[in-house]
């Protein structure tokens, strides 16, 4: 009889360990291309590093050595001067309305630079930029500008006492959104796929779309208990909804019920709850919380990368509640936002009944 | 009149053919039983029947809304006997006062007062699958296709289970039922072999056997 040894064993082992990695389509995704999804994200898309910032200037006074500190600024590459506001009047709704994030103005008190407070980073980057290009240009000019010595005030617009509570609770919805409305649904809907459930309700008199909407709905208001938690947590740390707080609740109800077509989605189309699982974090958890503007700036990532994260669903997100709850706009300012959300649910909607009839005709 | 009328279907996925060509009828009050073994083609042509899958080719007509009970058990494992009782006949389109006399009925006729508040996940396999049976019974459907039963119960619970399917016909449901068990081929009134997605045999299950000795003859 033939003796096999510890090497047979092992060598078997591998064998068979190869050839179930390379018939697993999941295995091979977290193994090959999500190395290089990091790889590129890390390497290369994300960055604290602002190469471009978009500033506005005002000179209400027409002031000579202004425009030469305007001009000064506009050398720098990192900063460019998206638009001039002719009195101080309109800082707030260049705030509000472009896609500013700071203003230099020059009036009768001197220079002053005004920062959007909403995110920390950006604003502390920008400061920093902005005080070393004036640091030289004072230095040149001392003979006009003796009384800026010390750097030019700074004022935080929507944040004004910069608190720090203000740059997480965009993300945290958007992560609790993701993980309720999307990653327990999914699963949970696939799990009844598995279990034969779902076939025993689709032999109902049920419709489809009774069927979904019965499971997505508890999910649904799992996501607004935890939406007035958060706003309870808002209004605990002194944060208050700047705008109208339907467009604000409306704003959470969309990208909910978008996170949840992402879901159902992944679901539809796999038919393993533990590849809806390892899917729904490779393609809607780490996507949505690294490129959506988040925890890495936007403007700090590159031309091609950047129009794509717009489209994401947490850039919409987190880009409309800064700008309803932190800033007040309405819905005119972030109607772009709320139709990126709103035809990314429908589409999703769409493929994940085509996914669904292609496993159930009915 | 025929309450199930199949004729001439097949199914193919991809270069696999499931269903070949099949044809059949069921009859009120009739058992009859898709016979075969793993992979013949029961579980498929079960599903179109139930218009869970397409048909490639063929015509399916079945009377009314059949009860279904799947091969692997599919009622929500989490909530009790009562829930699950509850949850499909509110889906089954049963109101309160009709649900509350199903599920009385059903509980004295298995015998589930016991287990009633038991998440149906620690029941006894021989008592979830009478449960789905009668599951699958509770808006009283003129057909009933039972996909393999009795798969995984001992012998006591496999009887059991035929006693209720049998009890079933006699007040005049069809039931397709099908099983890979020989012996469960003399519970059924007909029976239709299946072997490689095609119809081999059919005809009454004694009549059947005593032409060739045995049924395994007809898989070969």
């Amino acid at each position: 009889m033939m003796q096999t040894t510890t090497k047979d064993h092992i060598r078997s082992v591998v064998r068979k360990e190869f050839r179930h990695i390379f018939r697993d389509k999941v295995s091979c995704l977290l193994l090959f291309l999500m190395p290089v999804v990091i790889l590129l994200l890390f390497g290369y898309a994300l960055s604290f590093e602002v190469h471009h910032h978009n500033i506005q200037v005002c000179n209400p006074g027409h002031d000579a050595a202004a425009e030469r500190l305007f001009a000064q600024l506009e050398a720098n590459p990192k900063i460019h001067i998206a638009g001039r506001l002719e009195s101080a009047g309109q800082i707030a709704e260049a705030f509000a309305t472009a896609n500013t994030r700071a203003v230099v103005l020059y009036g009768n008190d001197g220079i002053d630079i005004f920062l959007d407070g909403t995110s920390s980073y950006f604003s502390t980057s920008i400061e920093l930029m902005l005080e070393s290009v004036m640091a030289d240009f004072f230095a040149r000019e001392r003979h006009v500008f003796a009384a800026q010595d010390d750097g030019p005030p700074v004022r935080y617009v929507y944040n004004p006492s910069l608190k720090k509570e203000y740059m997480p609770i965009p993300g945290l919805v958007l992560m609790i959104f993701i993980l309720v409305s999307s990653i327990v649904l999914g699963t949970s809907v696939n799990k009844e796929k598995i279990q034969g459930t779902y076939r025993m309700l689709r032999m109902t008199r049920m419709a489809s779309w009774e069927l979904i909407a019965g499971k997505s709905l508890p999910y649904f208001l799992i996501s607004l208990f935890h939406v007035a938690v958060v706003y309870l947590i808002c209004l605990y740390f002194g944060i208050v909804i700047q705008g109208s707080l339907l467009l604000f609740f409306g704003l959470c109800i969309l990208y909910s019920v978008c996170c949840m077509s992402l879901g159902l989605l992944i679901a539809s189309w796999f038919d393993r709850p533990l590849d809806v699982l390892i899917l729904c974090w490779i393609v809607l958890f780490i996507p949505n919380v690294f490129l959506s503007g988040f925890i890495f700036p936007i403007s700090a990532m590159d031309g091609p990368i950047r129009a794509v994260v717009t489209y994401l669903p947490g850039t919409a997100f987190i880009s409309a509640f800064r700008d309803i709850a932190y800033k007040g706009t309405g819905i005119a300012e972030n109607l772009s936002w709320i139709l990126i959300l709103f035809s990314e649910l429908v589409l999703a909607i769409a493929l994940s009944l085509v996914g669904f009839k292609r496993r159930i005709p009915r | 009149m025929n309450l199930v009328e199949i004729s001439h279907v097949s199914k193919c996925f991809g270069d696999f053919t499931a269903v070949n060509d099949v044809s059949l009828t069921l009859a009120k009050g009739e058992i009859l039983g898709l016979l075969g073994a793993n992979g013949a083609g029961k579980t498929t042509l079960i599903r179109m029947i139930c218009d869970l899958l397409r048909p490639d080719g063929g015509q399916i007509s079945v009377q009314g809304r059949p009860g279904y009970m799947c091969q692997t058990f599919s009622l929500v494992e989490e909530l009790t006997v009562h829930e699950n009782i509850r949850f499909y006949a509110t889906l089954a389109g049963l109101d309160r006062a009709q649900t509350a006399a199903r599920e009385e009925a059903m509980v004295a006729s298995l015998e589930l007062t016991p287990y009633l508040n038991r998440q149906v996940k620690l029941l006894p396999s021989g008592w979830r699958q009478a449960l789905s049976f009668s599951i699958a019974v509770i808006a009283d459907p003129p057909v009933l296709i039972l996909d393999e039963p009795t798969s995984g119960l001992d012998a006591l619970s496999r009887r059991r289970m035929w006693k209720l399917i049998q009890a079933r016909a006699a007040e005049g449901t069809g039931v397709i039922v099908s099983t890979h068990y020989l012996d469960e081929a003399y519970y059924c009134s007909r029976l239709t072999i299946m072997n490689g997605g095609r119809v081999v045999a059919s005809g009454v299950p004694q009549e059947l056997a005593a032409t060739q000795q045995d049924f395994l003859t007809y898989f070969r």
